[in-house]
């Protein structure tokens, strides 16, 4: 036989408070016995009666109720310290730091400062690879490039009562000279690399 | 989870119940911890309720009816006019005079030098007086100074009377944990029906050992003396406890008040007043019951002395049972549903329980005394729980023990004067019901007004900036 699902609620709530009715009913069934005395005795016994079974079952229900709302937040607080429990064990376990987490949930940001090259022979992403640096020059890395002593005579008159920190002049094609040492420098280094 | 204030008595009181640490951030107990707050908790809970049993053992000895009989002899001059009985009566009521006395003197006291210290004051005075009433020389001795020292311990014990409830009901609403504050409480009062029973049951044991004159010559005085050594044990507990941690904590913060009289007057008198309210209907049930009801079972109702006695006795041993599982139970619905159900039951009850007792069948007039007796332990399992908690730590004691000791004064110490004289008047035995309804109409007003103080922190009951109750317990709203 089935149960229609209305009269299955029904049947449940009063399973659940089953207890606090049958008090109600015991009430009730003392208040009929009340009614059995005097009237000026019996009514107002009754009906004091059945004002306190109305409302003790109305604080009952009221108590379920936030008892159960209370047991949900307890519940809700245990899933979440669960969770927060496993993380910290999984992170002291050093499986995976913290940062590299963090660092993983980042989005990857493409390197738009230098024009995409291919992939180079192993097949690797273009976007992954590290920018290559400039081969550092010979001698101390601290010390500038040195003007050709022949243009530095020119400038430099010690005869000049001026002179402070008077700059030689550049000549026009000191840039395309510079240039052009580079330019050897590199291909050397390319050449020995390739060798 | 938390409405209203933001402390989490939850996460505040350790799992096991100890004293309420009260307040945010409080830092979790050891186990050891826990067992000596729960100690120092129930030492509180001893210290505070053998002093009401202390001021009820004297009033339980007093107003007995062959004492009343007795001292209204012994004291006065033969020809003096009224019944001895009224001359009694004329007595106990000096004591309800000098309380509000007592309660403006010792309340703001208490607010500002501590419970502790104020509290060993009062059962000091209280015991001490009462002892003293043992060793006086009748009439015959020494004159016209019986009846006048008489008088003057008389005032002396209600004076000292007016700041030992305050304080008593204060210290364990302070001590006790916030869940199980009803609990505690409830031991307040039981320690009242327990100092009334004793000194009831013991006049009514002398009356039956001893012969009506060595009754009359010595034994009346064995009562009065038993109460220096109740006394003692109790001032004892007293100075072996620490004033309540909320007490501490308030004076630590530097939150005492200035001038707690002034400030309770000033901001809290309508909270006073409807103390006064509530406190009106206890008072006029507990002392109808406890004062009246035996010359009332006996004088009108023709009831053997004896008899009327022992179903005195024995309802009021059966509201010692019940009392303190009320207390608990106020601590899951609230105390205002029973408070609810108690002044709505006078309303309803008072008429057909004096009726029953109109029968003269002993059973009838135990059913109607128990209506009675029935409906007033409602009140009295959630009162020490309740008033303490109208007001914030500050002014607590004071206010408290003035409001109280007011109604108490002015309700409780005429209560029988009151309702004697308006059935002569009148001639309707049902004079005490009627004035049982009118308390209970009084009464439930306040009693709806009052916010439900279950499961809030002493330290923010009486707030007015706190009045919803928090966490999961009665108090917390759907």
């Amino acid at each position: 036989m089935r149960i229609p699902k209305r009269v299955n609620t029904v049947l449940d709530w009063i399973e659940e408070h089953y207890l606090a009715l049958g008090v109600v009913v015991a009430l009730i069934a003392v208040a009929l016995v009340a009614t059995l005395a005097p009237r000026s005795v019996g009514i107002p016994v009754a009906a004091f009666i059945l004002g306190l079974a109305a409302g003790g079952f109305t604080v009952h229900v009221r108590s379920s109720r936030r008892v159960a709302r209370v047991r949900a937040d307890v519940d809700n607080l245990l899933r979440e310290n669960g969770a927060l429990r496993h993380r910290n064990t999984v992170l002291a376990s050093g499986v995976i730091t913290r940062e590299a987490q963090e660092t993983q949930a980042l989005m990857s940001i493409p390197e738009d400062d230098l024009p995409l090259a291919e992939g180079d022979a192993h097949g690797s992403d273009v976007t992954q690879a590290t920018v290559t640096l400039d081969e550092l020059m010979e001698g101390d890395p601290q010390s500038t490039d040195e003007l050709p002593e022949e243009e530095v005579e020119e400038v430099i008159r010690e005869d000049d009562p001026q002179r402070t920190t008077v700059l030689p002049t550049i000549p026009d094609d000191f840039a395309d000279q510079k240039a052009d040492r580079k330019a050897g420098q590199r291909n050397a280094a390319n050449d020995s690399r390739r060798s | 989870m938390n409405a209203g204030s933001g402390s989490d008595p939850e996460r505040d009181v350790p799992a096991d119940g100890g004293p309420d640490r009260g307040g945010p951030g409080a830092v979790e107990l050891s186990k050891d911890e826990n067992e000596r707050d729960l100690t120092a908790v129930h030492k509180a809970v001893v210290a505070s309720a053998i002093g009401n049993c202390v001021e009820w053992f004297d009033f339980g000895v007093f107003s007995a009816g062959v004492m009343t009989a007795i001292i209204g002899t012994v004291f006065f001059p033969e020809d003096a006019g009224g019944s001895a009985s009224l001359r009694s009566f004329a007595l106990i009521a000096a004591a309800f005079l000098a309380r509000p006395f007592g309660g403006m003197f010792f309340g703001p006291m208490g607010d500002k030098l501590g419970r502790k210290r104020v509290l060993a004051t009062t059962i000091m005075l209280m015991s001490g007086s009462t002892f003293v009433i043992g060793i006086l020389p009748g009439y015959g001795t020494i004159g016209i100074a019986a009846p006048l020292l008489l008088l003057l311990v008389r005032l002396i014990q209600g004076f000292s009377t007016g700041g030992e409830y305050g304080g008593a009901a204060t210290m364990i609403a302070e001590y006790a944990p916030t869940r199980r504050r009803g609990f505690f409480g409830s031991f307040l009062e039981m320690g009242t029906l327990t100092g009334y029973i004793l000194g009831a049951g013991l006049v009514l044991l002398m009356d039956l050992a001893l012969t009506t004159e060595a009754m009359h010559n010595w034994g009346w005085r064995i009562p009065f003396l038993l109460s220096l050594p109740l006394g003692l044990v109790g001032l004892y507990v007293r100075t072996r406890i620490e004033d309540t941690p909320t007490f501490q904590r308030m004076e630590e913060a530097g939150k005492k008040a200035q001038s707690p009289l002034k400030e309770t007057l000033e901001h809290y008198w309508r909270v006073i007043l409807m103390l006064i309210g509530i406190v009106f209907l206890l008072n006029v049930a507990d002392y109808t019951l406890l004062t009246f009801m035996p010359s009332y079972l006996v004088d009108f109702l023709e009831m053997n002395d004896t008899t009327a006695q022992l179903i005195t006795i024995g309802v009021e041993a059966v509201m010692i049972m019940v009392i303190v599982p009320l207390g608990a139970l106020s601590d899951r619905i609230g105390r205002k549903p029973l408070l609810i159900t108690a002044a709505v039951g006078y309303i309803v009850l008072a008429w057909p329980a004096f009726a029953l007792m109109q029968t003269g069948n002993p059973v009838g007039v135990a059913l109607g005394y128990a209506m009675v007796g029935g409906l007033l332990v409602l009140i009295l399992a959630v009162i020490a729980a309740t008033f303490p908690a109208m007001f914030p730590t500050k002014v607590r004691y004071g206010a408290f023990a003035i409001g109280y000791n007011l109604s108490t004064s002015l309700f409780g110490g005429t209560a029988a004067v009151l309702v004697g004289s308006l059935i002569d008047v009148t001639g309707s035995n049902y004079v005490p019901a009627y004035y049982l309804m009118l308390a209970g109409l009084v009464a439930l007003v306040p009693i709806i007004k009052i916010p439900e103080t279950a499961g809030v922190p002493i330290e923010e009951a009486g707030e007015r900036k706190a009045l919803e109750p928090v966490g999961s317990g009665a108090g917390a709203r759907s």
